[in-house]
């Protein structure tokens, strides 16, 4: 059985605009782009279109063998999976979800961009001690 | 840490505070400011003077008179008004990231508390009421005097066609635009070279969006921040800093109200979005930008920096950037060039 993936929508936010995704992972504090092919992909993901449907709608929209697409395609959906973007779902796949045509471009392997300077905003500060109130402060002031 | 066995739950918890603060005021005095609040109408309510003027200045040029409040916060500390605060209900583990207290934010309540600052703000979004406190004055970091409440206007703003954006705005009653970007990217010395021009200023590090019927922007802080070693580049900002004791640990804070109270624009339409760069060049461009490019610059500094309510910030931002014009501004090393490539571009855009 194909895998099926969906967004993970408890701990991410993305927006397609014009072809370009730009999404958030709330949980990490990281933030992510893709290329034009990473892209597609992450639009047929939201669709519902299951592993194999993706290869073959990738090779058919690129005119490309589906073979050359299946290992890029499966190596981007492990890092959408590593950076918790995407979960494995065991709801069955859609059975016509929509369908969503590339734009215009030459095929190249899907990719994913991450950034992770702001992680440090979602580091816990550390508690090191209670006041007799009961509030917690990182040190001590004075 | 105190907790009681059957530990009040959020609603409860605010109410308690909200007693508490009533306490606070008789044995102080009742402080009531009013400020514009977007559309809206923000009053501070104090309990006594103490931290009036260090959580008001930023507010100071959107004072208005009394009035019916669109958002009441309640702002008191337990050292100056000698009042306790009800310990916190929750346990010692439920202290998330950015402050979130776990089990103490739903639909109705929000609660962070910040064991890095000691500041706990809570917020009731059926009666629009906040509370800031803090146990003493002197644990107020000085940021937070630059952009006071930034989360209970955030959580105000959920339920409003508005969205507090980590971004800088300059321009006139006719139009403006926002300048966005995380960090360094050039925002804040952006929008200080155009106190030296015809422009004028609404915030340089966080300012309020709304998209009905039309872009528009709204200053909430007239304070600006720049790294010491900038302040050098801008000489008409020297003389000018409110902390010049403390800058070996703070950036250069700025209260213009108090020295360019004209320059001051509560809003404007928005005809632009620009996403400053900083390049070694001397002439400052501007360049197209996608819609993503503009989404990219504003969204992930502005939720990651902002608590809860990310998925409704996100939506209203992405809404913002597809229905402005989006330009990457290329900043050059003349700064006296960047106001009048702005002001060029907005003259050309009233038509």
């Amino acid at each position: 059985m194909s895998l099926i993936y969906r967004i993970n929508s408890l701990n991410v936010i993305h927006e397609v605009i014009d072809g370009e995704v730009v999404m958030i992972n709330l949980d990490s504090g990281c933030y992510y782009t893709m290329n034009d092919s990473g892209c597609y992909l992450w639009q047929l993901i939201e669709q519902g279109f299951d592993h194999s449907q993706i290869v073959s709608i990738v090779a058919e929209e690129f005119s490309v063998s589906a073979e050359e697409v299946k290992h890029p395609i499966s190596i981007f959906m492990n890092r959408l999976l590593e950076h918790g973007l995407i979960v494995l779902s065991d709801t069955p796949a859609l059975t016509s979800p929509i369908m969503v045509h590339a734009k215009k471009m030459s095929y190249g392997p899907p990719e994913l961009i991450v950034f992770e300077d702001m992680r440090d905003l979602l580091l816990l500060d550390p508690i090191h001690e209670i006041s007799e109130q009961g509030w917690p402060h990182v040190a001590s002031k004075n | 840490m105190l907790t009681s066995l059957t530990a009040l739950n959020a609603k409860e918890y605010f109410s308690s505070v909200i007693a508490a603060f009533e306490c606070a005021v008789k044995a102080t005095s009742d402080i009531r400011r009013y400020y514009r609040l977007g559309p809206g109408v923000l009053c501070l309510r104090y309990a006594g003077e103490a931290l009036v003027t260090p959580l008001s200045t930023a507010f100071s040029h959107l004072e208005i008179a009394p009035c019916l409040p669109s958002l009441m916060i309640h702002c008191w500390d337990s050292i100056s008004t000698e009042t306790p605060m009800p310990p916190p209900p929750w346990p010692s583990t439920a202290y998330g990231a950015r402050g979130h207290i776990i089990g103490y934010n739903d639909e109705v309540i929000r609660t962070v508390y910040q064991p890095g600052n000691d500041i706990l703000q809570m917020y009731n979004s059926i009666e629009h009421t906040g509370i800031y406190w803090m146990q003493h004055l002197h644990l107020l970091p000085y940021w937070e005097k630059s952009f006071p409440m930034r989360n209970l206007i955030h959580w105000w703003s959920k339920s409003q066609p508005l969205q507090l954006v980590h971004a800088a705005a300059v321009g006139t009653n006719k139009g403006g635009v926002l300048l966005t970007g995380k960090s360094g990217s050039g925002k804040s010395t952006t929008a200080l070279t155009c106190l030296n021009s015809p422009l004028q200023y609404a915030g340089d590090d966080y300012v309020m969006i709304s998209n009905k019927p039309d872009p528009f922007v709204y200053s909430l802080y007239n304070s600006a921040k720049l790294v010491f070693d900038k302040v050098g580049v801008l000489p008409y900002m020297e003389g000018k800093l409110s902390n010049p004791n403390a800058l070996s640990g703070e950036k250069a804070l700025f209260f213009l109200h108090q020295h360019y109270p004209k320059k001051l624009n509560t809003g404007f339409p928005i005809k632009a979005i620009f996403l400053p760069r900083v390049t070694n060049k001397s002439k400052t461009a501007l360049r197209p930008a996608t819609a993503a490019e503009a989404l990219f610059a504003l969204a992930p500094t502005t939720v990651l920096h902002l608590e809860g309510d990310s998925k409704n910030a996100f939506d209203k931002m992405g809404h913002f950037v597809k229905s402005a014009a989006t330009f990457w501004i290329d900043l050059g090393s003349d700064l006296e060039e960047i106001p009048h490539v702005i002001n060029e571009f907005l003259e050309s855009s009233y038509d």
